[in-house]
C-alpha cells in the first residue's frame, strides 16, 4: 500500500522546476508537468526529492512507445531523459561504447558506423532513445542475427528511488561478479529504477548485407521455408506477413504470404545463401529495403481501439497458432526464426481477439512445461483497465512485486506499469 | 540421531542421506580447496519434488542449504557454511527431452556438460557453452555460476543458452521462469537466477538452447617471442571486425609444464607464448578469415602460423590449452587460479603488470587465459604447507586484482565469487551498488536458507544485510 504523502506535491513541484504544458495524453492520463534533468547527478537529486510525496512519475525517452505497459496506478509527473544526451566513451578498437540514457538511438548507430561498427538494437520505428529501448526491450526481426536486447548490455547506471546513484555490470564483456542486475533492469519499465547510462557491446558492421523479398500462397509452406532460411549461417533477419498484413506492407493486397530474409556477413556465406534461396524460390527478388517497412509495420496499432498482442512461441507451433487465428486477427507479422507471432485486430474489440490469442496459444500447450506465452503488447486505454497485460505466471508476479517493494516502496517510477504490476 | 538427519532419510533414502564423517570429507570443499568447513548433511536428491521438501525440512529446522553440482568450482560456491546441508544433484542426471526441430533440450541439473553435447551430436547440434571442466561440470553448477569457456568469444556464457528453468525457491516452492518458447522479455529473472551462485535457489530443471554444430572449422597456432605480442595480435583480431570462435593465449611456463607432462603437444619450449584462434561457419567464408588472423598475428611479429589440417592436428593445438591446468601439478602441489576481466585493449600491460607482481613476491605464475574476451588466468603454484607462501600468494592475489580493476576490468568473469572473492566485492562495487543485489537477495530469501554467506561481504554490509541483525545502525568494519 502506497503511505499518505509527506510532503506537499505542489511545493515540490516548484522546487524541481517542473515545466508546466497542455496536459500529455498517457493512456488516459493528462500529466501537465515534465521535469528534464541533465544529467544523472540531477535526476538522483529529482528522485530524492520526490520522496514522500506520494506521486507517480512516468519516465520519457523518445516519447516513441509511451502506451506500453498496463494502466499506471497513478500519474503527475513526467521524466524525461532528453536532456541526457551524448556518448561518454566509444573504444572503437573494443567495440564497446557508454551512452547517456537520453541519446537517440540513431546518433549511436551513426558513431558506430563510422568506425566499422553496429549497435545490434533494432527496435521498430524511428526516433528512441537508447535508455528507452533498453527499459522496454524493445526489439524487432533483427533479434534473429543480434540476440535479444539483454544480450547488447554490458553495464547499466542507474538512479533508484530515492535518488541512489548504482551501477552494474561493467564494460567488459565477460562478467559474473554478483548478480546480473542488467538483465532484471532491462525490459522492466524503469519501475524498478531508472536507466541513466549504459554499457553497450557492439558488433562487427557486416562486410556484406543482402535483403531478399518473396510470396507464396500455402501458409505453411511459406512458414516451413522461412524457418529453414532464418537458419542459414548469414540471416540476420526473417520476417513474414499474413496476405491482410503483406497487403498493408506492400501497399496492395495480392492474397499471398509474403516473406522478407536480410542477409548479413562476409560476402562469399551472403553470396552463397543468396543464391540457395532464390533457388529455392524462383519468383523472389533481391531488394533494397523491406526490412524498414516490416520494423515499422510491427509497432502500430490498426486503429487507435485496436490491439497488438505479441506471441511467443516454438517456432514448430506457429502454423497452428497462425491458422487458429486467421479469422480474428487475419492481420499477422511473424518471425519464425524467433518463434514470435504479432497479431493484430482492429473493428472486433479487444475481448474476441484477446480470447483468440490465448485459446490459440492455450492449444499448443502440452504437459507441465509451458511453450507459449502472450503479452497484449498494445491496447486501448479503456481496454487496459483490470488487466495485466504480460500474464506473468502467479509465481513470477508474486516474486516481482516483492522486487517492487524493496526497489521502490512508495511505488513512484511508473507505478504500477510493469511487469506483475510492478 | 538428530531429527532433521531421521527426516531427510525419509525423503530421499538411507542410502542417499550421508551423515558420518567420513562420507561427509569430500563435500567439505569443492575446487577451492582452502577453508573448508565439515557439512550438517548430504543429500542426493533424485527429483524436483524431492529437492522441494529437503528445502523445506532443513528450513524448518533452522539449517541452510547448499547446492552442489559436481564440485568443480572454484571460488568456493559449494563450500558448506555451517550447519548445512549440502544438496547435492548428481543424480538428477538425466535429458528429459530433446527436440531437434525446436533447437532445445530439457535436462536435470545434475547432466554433466559434455555429455549433453555427446548426447545429441548426431542430430548435428551441441550445447555451446563449454567450460575447461566440461567433462566432469553439471549443467546445474553452470547455471549458478553463468560458466563460460574457451568459446564464450562467440557463443557467449550459459545465460545466452538457457530458455527456462524450474527451480525451488528458499521457502520450498516450485517456480518457473522462462520456457521453450524463451525468456521473458520484460524484467528477466531468469537472467538474474543465472550466475547466483545458488543464493537464490536450487534449480531443478533446465532448458537450453542447442546450436548447430558450425559446418566447419579452422584451427591455427601462432607462436610469438611474448606474451605481450601476443595479446596485440588479439586487439588487432578484435579491432578488425572478426569474431573468431576461440581465441587463448598459454604462455611460456605453462607451455613447459605441459611439454613435461602427459598432455605434451610439442610446442617450441623457447616460445615466449602462443596463441590458439579459432574461426567456425560457413567453409566458404573460412579462408579469408584464416587469412585475416595469419595476418594480425604476422603484424605482431609472430615467429610461425600454423593451420592444423586435420583434426588430429587441431586437437594436439588443443591439447596444450586443455591440459594446462593438469599441467600446473608439476609446478606445485596446490594451484590458485585468478580469474579476472580486463577490456581487451588493456591486456598487454596489464598481463606484464601480471607478470611483474609474480616475480616481485617470487612465485611461479603462469598464464593461460581466454584473451578474446580479456578474460586473465593467472595461475599460482603453490604448496600450502608453507605458511609464509601462502601469505605471499594472497598479497599477490589480491594485487593482481586490484591491477585488473585499476584498467577497468572486473574481479570474476566465470569462476563467480563464491567465498574466495566476496571480500574483494568492494573493488568494483560501492556499497550503494550493492543495495539493489541485495533488495533481489531479499525477494527471493529473507531468511538466507539457500548458500547464506556466499557473494556478499562479511563485513558491515553484510551483517546490515541480514534480516536477523537488523537493530544495528551501523557495524564497524573489520
Amino acid at each position: 500500500m502506497t503511505p499518505a504523502p509527506s510532503v506537499d506535491p505542489a511545493a515540490v513541484r516548484s522546487r524541481l522546476g517542473v515545466t508546466e504544458h497542455d496536459p500529455l495524453e498517457i493512456d488516459g492520463f493528462g500529466i501537465s508537468g515534465t521535469v528534464r534533468p541533465r544529467d544523472a547527478k540531477e535526476m538522483a537529486g529529482t528522485l530524492s526529492e520526490l520522496q514522500g510525496s506520494g506521486m507517480g512519475l512516468l519516465i520519457q525517452g523518445g516519447g516513441t512507445a509511451l502506451e506500453r505497459g498496463n494502466l499506471p496506478a497513478r500519474a503527475d509527473l513526467v521524466l524525461a531523459t532528453g536532456a541526457m544526451r551524448g556518448i561518454d566513451e566509444f573504444d572503437a578498437n573494443d567495440g564497446v561504447m557508454h551512452v547517456q540514457a537520453g541519446t537517440p538511438l540513431s546518433e549511436v548507430e551513426a558513431a558506430a558506423a563510422a568506425e566499422g561498427w553496429e549497435v545490434p538494437l533494432d527496435p521498430p520505428g524511428d526516433g528512441a532513445t537508447v535508455g528507452g529501448v533498453l527499459a522496454r526491450a524493445g526489439t524487432g526481426p533483427r533479434e534473429l542475427g543480434w540476440g535479444p536486447v539483454r544480450d547488447c548490455v554490458l553495464g547499466l547506471d542507474v538512479v533508484l528511488p530515492g535518488g541512489v546513484r548504482t551501477h552494474c555490470g561493467g564494460r567488459v564483456v565477460k562478467n559474473v561478479t554478483g548478480f546480473d542486475l542488467a538483465k532484471l533492469y532491462t525490459g522492466s519499465l524503469g519501475s524498478l529504477g531508472i536507466i541513466d547510462g549504459a554499457w553497450l557491446r557492439l558488433k562487427p558492421r557486416a562486410e556484406v548485407v543482402q535483403a531478399l523479398h518473396g510470396w507464396g500462397r500455402d501458409r505453411s509452406r511459406v512458414l516451413d521455408g522461412a524457418l529453414r532460411a532464418s537458419r542459414r549461417s548469414t540471416s540476420r533477419a526473417v520476417a513474414v506477413a499474413s496476405p491482410a498484413a503483406a497487403g498493408q506492407i506492400e501497399g496492395e493486397e495480392s492474397g499471398a504470404w509474403h516473406w522478407w530474409i536480410e542477409l548479413a556477413g562476409e560476402s562469399a556465406a551472403v553470396e552463397r545463401d543468396a543464391n540457395a534461396l532464390l533457388e529455392e524460390s524462383p519468383e523472389a527478388r533481391e531488394v533494397s529495403s523491406g526490412l524498414h517497412e516490416v520494423r515499422a509495420f510491427q509497432g502500430q496499432c490498426l486503429e487507435p481501439s485496436g490491439l497488438r498482442a505479441r506471441l511467443d512461441l516454438v517456432p514448430t507451433d506457429l502454423a497452428k497458432v497462425s491458422a487458429a487465428l486467421s479469422k480474428t486477427a487475419p492481420v499477422q507479422l511473424i518471425y519464425p526464426g524467433l518463434g514470435t507471432l504479432y497479431a493484430y485486430s482492429d473493428t472486433q474489440g479487444v475481448e474476441p481477439a484477446e480470447r483468440a490469442c490465448f485459446d490459440a496459444a492455450r492449444a499448443v500447450e502440452e504437459g507441465q512445461r509451458p511453450r507459449s506465452r502472450v503479452c497484449l503488447e498494445a491496447l486501448p486505454p479503456g481496454a487496459k483497465v483490470g488487466r495485466d497485460i504480460f500474464s506473468l505466471p502467479s509465481g513470477e508476479r508474486v516474486l516481482l512485486q516483492a522486487l517492487k517493494q524493496r526497489f521502490d516502496p512508495e511505488a513512484l517510477l511508473n507505478p504500477g506499469r510493469g511487469p506483475g504490476g510492478l | 540421531m538428530p531429527a532433521l538427519i531421521e527426516r531427510l532419510r525419509g525423503i530421499v533414502g538411507s542410502e542417499f542421506c550421508l551423515a558420518t564423517p567420513e562420507e561427509l570429507f569430500v563435500y567439505e570443499c569443492d575446487g577451492l580447496t582452502m577453508g573448508p568447513v565439515a557439512p550438517f548433511a548430504v543429500v542426493l536428491p533424485v527429483d524436483s519434488e524431492q529437492v522441494a521438501q529437503v528445502v523445506r525440512a532443513c528450513r524448518e529446522a533452522g539449517h541452510p542449504v547448499v547446492p552442489r553440482g559436481a564440485g568443480t568450482g572454484l571460488s568456493g560456491g559449494a563450500h558448506p557454511v555451517d550447519g548445512a546441508v549440502v544438496v547435492e544433484c548428481s543424480r538428477m542426471n538425466r535429458i528429459l527431452e530433446v527436440d531437434t526441430e525446436n533447437r532445445l533440450a530439457v535436462v536435470q541439473p545434475g547432466v554433466v556438460n559434455a555429455d549433453l553435447s555427446a548426447a545429441i551430436s548426431d542430430r548435428g547440434l551441441f550445447y555451446a557453452p563449454d567450460p575447461s571442466s566440461q567433462q566432469a561440470c553439471t549443467i546445474g553448477g553452470n547455471v549458478a555460476e553463468n560458466s563460460g569457456g574457451p568459446h564464450t568469444l562467440k557463443y557467449g556464457t550459459t545465460t545466452n543458452h538457457v530458455l527456462g528453468v524450474e527451480m525451488v525457491l528458499p521457502d520450498g516452492e516450485l517456480l518457473r521462469l522462462g520456457s521453450a518458447c524463451g525468456r521473458s522479455r520484460e524484467a528477466d529473472l531468469l537472467g538474474v537466477v543465472v550466475g547466483s551462485e545458488g543464493t537464490l535457489g536450487i534449480v531443478t530443471e533446465i532448458t537450453v538452447r542447442l546450436t548447430p554444430i558450425p559446418e566447419h572449422v579452422e584451427t591455427m597456432l601462432a607462436i610469438f617471442d611474448s606474451t605481450v605480442a601476443a595479446c596485440h595480435a588479439v586487439g588487432r583480431i578484435i579491432g578488425s571486425g572478426l569474431v573468431p570462435a576461440a581465441l587463448e593465449i598459454v604462455d611460456r611456463r605453462t607451455i613447459n609444464a605441459v611439454e613435461d607432462s602427459v598432455y605434451a603437444a610439442g610446442l617450441p619450449r623457447d616460445a615466449g607464448a602462443i596463441l590458439i584462434a579459432e574461426v567456425d561457419g560457413a567453409r566458404c567464408s573460412l579462408d579469408s578469415e584464416v587469412a585475416r588472423v595469419k595476418a594480425c598475428a604476422d603484424a605482431e611479429g609472430a615467429r610461425a602460423v600454423e593451420v592444423a589440417r586435420n583434426e588430429e592436428e587441431r586437437s594436439q593445438f588443443w591439447r596444450a590449452r586443455k591440459g594446462a591446468f593438469g599441467a600446473m601439478g608439476r609446478l606445485g602441489p596446490d594451484l590458485y587460479v585468478h580469474d579476472a576481466v580486463v577490456p581487451r585493449a588493456k591486456l598487454p600491460e596489464v598481463i606484464e603488470r601480471v607478470c611483474a607482481i609474480g616475480d616481485r613476491y617470487g612465485l611461479k605464475l603462469s598464464n593461460v587465459f581466454h584473451a578474446g574476451d580479456g578474460n586473465l588466468h593467472p595461475n599460482i603454484s603453490f604448496d600450502r604447507r608453507d605458511s609464509e607462501e601462502v601469505d605471499r600468494v594472497m598479497a599477490a592475489g589480491r594485487e593482481i586484482l586490484e591491477t585488473c580493476v585499476a584498467a577497468g576490468g572486473v574481479i570474476t568473469g566465470e569462476h563467480g565469487i563464491g567465498v574466495e572473492k566476496r571480500e574483494f566485492m568492494h573493488l568494483v562495487f560501492e556499497d550503494d551498488d550493492l543495495l539493489p543485489m541485495l533488495h533481489v537477495r531479499d525477494a527471493f530469501d529473507p531468511d538466507r536458507v539457500c548458500n547464506p554467506t556466499k557473494i556478499f561481504p562479511t563485513t558491515r554490509f553484510c551483517t546490515e544485510s541480514n534480516p536477523k541483525a537488523r537493530g544495528y545502525d551501523r557495524v564497524p568494519i573489520e
